[in-house]
């Protein structure tokens, strides 16, 4: 203590005891924490596909294709100890040659200071659901979610979530033209069904009008047509006319609909389930720039 | 040994740095203690570690120059004795009855 740098040394020497301590402190602060959860996870459509894994042995295996929804928000878990998360979601279930199964479907890795609340709806799963074999028809799959919490100082915790949820797979393998099956009115053409009249129609809002419908396109389909329609980037079949001058920067709904007209019976008139909304701009476009033609 | 060469003497006499060594230790648990407590109260420990850090620059700038009054109870030396005539003395006593032997 006798010389400056002596004095610096000595003082240096104690600020990191000292700082062992309050760390010492943070830990025991925080050591009966039990960082428990609840929540929400949701499958939509789970199919079984039958293909081959390229990255693992090259025979055929089953692929278990699903999409998650979950809701959670983890905010409180995050105390002074809490440095960062790591959430993992896994598929479970029994199949005859192993007595437990657990694929890792989603993770995620939430740092101190990002929003941790999570919604995700219908999205496709992270990882692929593999399994290592062919029993994943009929089979009933458990998910769960679960995390590690990260201190800053102290044990690496691993705590499960209160909310799991369990599904059974289809017993039958999904060929993946079946998988994404288009839009398809063939099946409404039952013995009474002579013809159907579909029409599109535009839905908006103006200050004049609460309500303005207008037609944009329709089409006539009798029985014993095909009616499987896909069409792409086609002309609407009407002029979208607005009864004044407030269609920029409006929000309008495209909703499908038809009519049954019936050999026998009540003239139903249907909507369909799907519809679109978009906004068109807020700047009119003059004729020249509207329509672009491929120069020679 | 590294030692910066200040142009002006860096010491504090026996006193001091013990009024020094205490005077440091106190001031950063202190700030440790209320940085803890901040802490805990607001859940982050970047704020224990600020405060912490914060104690310690107070502190150095408390202890590591050496004020005045650090300096109150100087070493007090003997006053120095003619100790080069002395051993003079003796060296040409001592050769003279060298001679003799």
């Amino acid at each position: 203590m006798h010389s400056f740098l002596s004095r610096l040394n000595t003082l240096f020497a104690f600020t990191i005891s000292v700082l062992a301590v309050l760390t010492i402190g943070v830990f025991v602060s925080t050591y009966f924490e039990k960082y428990h959860e609840t929540v929400s996870i949701g499958v939509n459509k789970p199919i079984v596909k039958h293909m081959t894994d390229y990255s693992a042995n090259r025979k055929k295996n089953d692929l278990g294709v699903l999409q998650l929804n979950l809701d959670m928000n983890l905010n409180q878990l995050f105390d002074w100890n809490v440095k960062q998360l790591f959430l993992y979601l896994i598929a479970e279930y029994v199949t005859p040659t192993n007595s437990l199964n657990q694929v890792v479907l989603w993770d995620k890795i939430i740092r101190r200071g990002e929003n941790a609340r999570i919604y995700l709806h219908d999205i496709a799963t992270k990882y692929y659901f593999w399994d290592d074999g062919e029993n994943l028809r009929s089979n009933n799959v458990t998910l769960s979610l679960a995390w590690n919490i990260i201190p800053n100082a102290g044990r690496l915790l691993h705590v499960p979530a209160n909310g799991s949820t369990s599904f059974i797979f289809s017993d039958q393998y999904t060929t993946s033209r079946a998988a994404s099956p288009k839009p398809n009115l063939n099946q409404l053409f039952d013995w009474n069904v002579k013809q159907l009249f579909l029409y599109l129609i535009a839905e908006y809002v103006t200050p004049t009008n609460s309500l303005n419908q207008i037609v944009l396109w329709d089409k006539i389909i009798r029985r014993g047509e095909n009616a499987r329609i896909y069409l792409h980037d086609i002309a609407t079949k009407y002029y979208f006319w607005d009864d004044g001058e407030n269609l920029r920067s409006n929000n309008v709904t495209l909703s499908l609909a038809w009519n049954i007209i019936p050999n026998a019976g009540c003239l139903l008139h249907v909507p369909a389930n799907g519809s679109t909304s978009f906004i068109f701009s807020d700047q009119y476009t003059t004729s020249r720039a509207a329509s672009p033609k491929p120069s020679s | 040994m590294i030692d910066i060469g200040w142009p002006f003497p860096t010491y504090i006499d026996y006193f001091g740095q013990k009024t020094a060594e205490r005077l440091f230790q106190i001031v950063i648990i202190l700030f440790s203690i209320i940085g803890f407590i901040a802490g805990y109260l607001m859940q982050q420990f970047s704020m224990t570690i600020y405060t912490l850090l914060f104690g310690v620059f107070v502190s150095a700038l408390l202890t590591l120059p050496p004020w005045p009054m650090y300096r109150n109870n100087p070493i007090e030396w003997q006053k120095s004795s003619n100790l080069s005539k002395e051993i003079e003395n003796n060296l040409t006593t001592k050769s003279s009855n060298k001679i003799f032997c």
